[in-house]
């Protein structure tokens, strides 16, 4: 599941965003993605956590291209896709498809769930208007909603069902791999583990792989086989997912994972603080991110930047001070 | 079009309801054979130019760059001039004549649109819906024309009718300043100037009448545009 001979489907190399606020007298630089680099193998998960504003969503608007990246390349499928013309974009629309956080304003007002359907298999496929009839159908049957939901706007949806309608856009052409950009976040607690489960499903049928972006911890342990941890653009620690929530090595996955009230962490834990708030992105110091808020950093932390460094098989994490801490007990 | 049917200058009757001109024409069939060309001129000019505004003020307001900045310097030179005073000024080159009012008129509410479009597809063109469609497979000019058009189309129809009523009265105005089509022919506008002498030696009803059917006409297409209004407060599909 880990590693698989494969080429992987998705492969991100140092990716890089960074935008230019104007202001008064020189510009700033807000980095908001800063040298990422990851893979997706098919039919895995991976999932990106972190908190509000530490990259997650910008990273799949740079893989889709809806934002630009300011460097790093995005491989779907070998293809590059970062120096590709605009135009040429929608033969990897075919592989890579996205499911937005909120259905509301991702799905057109004024198209109903038929026409939301029939527009990706027009564009995509040569089907005549019967066999597309028949494919939206499946579709509907495929996210679980009835038939006769297929004339609806998506305002006389629930959330629920709009969600599930953005899930069929997004499968309409049979992707490898779905960008899913906290897909729950703006529905019902009850509703949320049955789109959870549908995607399970439909990942179990398909074998699609899932860039999962998400904050929600429980439901990340639960369907994802890798996380990334993301701290102000960058990662501060990936790993298998059950290594990662049972033997957290940086300090901020520490007290992310402490701090999620749903999460069993299997032994007791000290709860691990972090001063302060997240810092701003803007004009990124030398050193450390964490460094201003981190309970083990020394002065070292405030002028180098730590890389990932190798924990266990595929489990990194970019913090010297807490790998050493960690070999201690063990030697 | 009869002449003289009657009396010169006939005050309403059951026989003239609206009364006869100076020339004895019959009041009420020259308004009534008017409201076919008014009623057309105002439809005619509206659909041109709120479907020119559209397309232009979107493509404007989605591309933006040099074609946006231009756009908006000749909006700004359209709107320097008095609206009317430009309309009477491009007549008196291009001669009256139907097509000539339909265009002139069409100019003068086109930098509204303009504006509106290009308003709501730049207020629009982030929302996710057009990223959305952009991940579907549409090309630019698709995610504008199937997905940011259509969801503009409400405030620029509520514009539409209200503006509707002010074309009518443009109309009636160059008819009025002998501007408008084939003096001679029955038109609102051209009836008052025809009876505005006439008002003063006390024939009220030969400029009253053809007014009056300019005001009910503005008001129609301002009860279409409160009609419009309410389907959204109610949540109509627009």
């Amino acid at each position: 599941m880990i590693t698989t001979p494969t080429p992987p489907v998705l492969d991100i190399q140092h990716l890089h965003k960074e935008f230019r606020l104007r202001g008064t007298g020189r510009d700033r630089v807000l980095t908001a993605v800063d040298e990422v680099s990851f893979t997706i193998h098919a039919g895995q998960t991976v999932a990106l956590v972190g908190e509000s504003g530490s990259g997650k969503s910008t990273i799949a608007r740079c893989i889709t291209r809806i934002t630009e990246p300011t460097s790093g390349d995005v491989l779907v499928e070998g293809r590059s896709i970062i120096k590709m013309p605009s135009r040429k974009l929608i033969d990897i629309y075919r592989s890579l498809q996205m499911v937005f956080q909120d259905p509301n304003s991702s799905l057109d007002p004024r198209k109903t769930a038929r026409a939301t359907l029939d527009e990706p298999l027009r564009l995509h496929t040569s089907l005549t208007s019967h066999q597309r009839e028949q494919r939206i159908r499946e579709l509907l049957a495929e996210v679980d909603l009835s038939d006769h939901l297929i004339d609806r706007l998506p305002r006389q949806l629930s959330g629920g069902q709009r969600q599930r309608l953005g899930i069929a856009r997004a499968m309409a052409v049979d992707p490898r791999i779905i960008l899913l950009d906290e897909p729950t976040a703006s529905l019902d607690v009850s509703v949320r583990g049955q789109i959870i489960r549908l995607l399970e499903r439909l990942q179990e049928n398909k074998g699609i792989a899932y860039l999962f972006i998400s904050h929600d911890l429980g439901v990340v342990r639960r369907i994802s086989d890798r996380v990334l941890v993301m701290y102000l653009g960058t990662i501060v620690e990936e790993g298998p997912t059950e290594e990662v929530f049972t033997h957290p090595v940086h300090p901020y996955t520490q007290s992310l994972l402490s701090a999620a009230p749903l999460v069993e962490v299997g032994r007791r834990r000290e709860r691990v603080r972090l001063a302060g708030e997240i810092p701003s992105p803007v004009d990124l110091p030398a050193g450390c991110r964490l460094v201003g808020r981190c309970p083990v950093a020394t002065t070292a932390c405030a002028t180098t930047e730590p890389s990932l460094l190798n924990v266990t098989g595929s489990h990194r994490a970019a913090c010297p001070v807490a790998l050493d801490m960690q070999q201690v007990p063990s030697t | 079009m009869a002449t003289n049917v009657g009396p010169i200058y006939d005050p309403p009757s059951l026989a003239h309801p609206f009364g006869t001109d100076r020339l004895g024409d019959d009041i009420l069939s020259r308004t009534m054979s008017a409201a076919t060309l008014d009623v057309s001129i105002t439809v005619a000019v509206v659909l041109l130019s709120v479907t020119v505004g559209t397309v232009w003020g979107s493509v404007a307001g989605f591309f933006g760059s040099w074609f946006d900045y231009l756009t908006m310097r000749i909006l700004e030179l359209l709107n320097a001039f008095p609206s009317l005073l430009l309309a009477m000024l491009v007549i008196a080159v291009a001669g009256p004549g139907l097509l000539n009012v339909v265009f002139v008129v069409a100019l003068l509410p086109l930098p509204d649109y303009v504006r509106l479009a290009r308003a709501e597809v730049r207020s629009k063109k982030n929302w996710q819906f057009a990223e959305a469609a952009k991940l579907v497979g549409r090309r630019p000019v698709g995610v504008l024309f199937a997905h940011l058009v259509p969801n503009s189309l409400r405030p620029l129809l509520t514009y539409a009718s209200v503006n509707a009523s002010q074309v009518a009265a443009t109309v009636g105005a160059l008819g009025f300043l002998g501007l408008g089509i084939q003096p001679g022919s029955a038109e609102w506008g051209s009836m008052i100037s025809r009876g505005q002498d006439a008002i003063l030696s006390g024939q009220w009803w030969v400029a009253g009448f053809p007014g009056l059917m300019i005001f009910l006409l503005a008001a129609a297409f301002h009860l279409i545009s409160d009609a419009i209004a309410d389907s959204r407060d109610q949540g109509g599909s627009w």
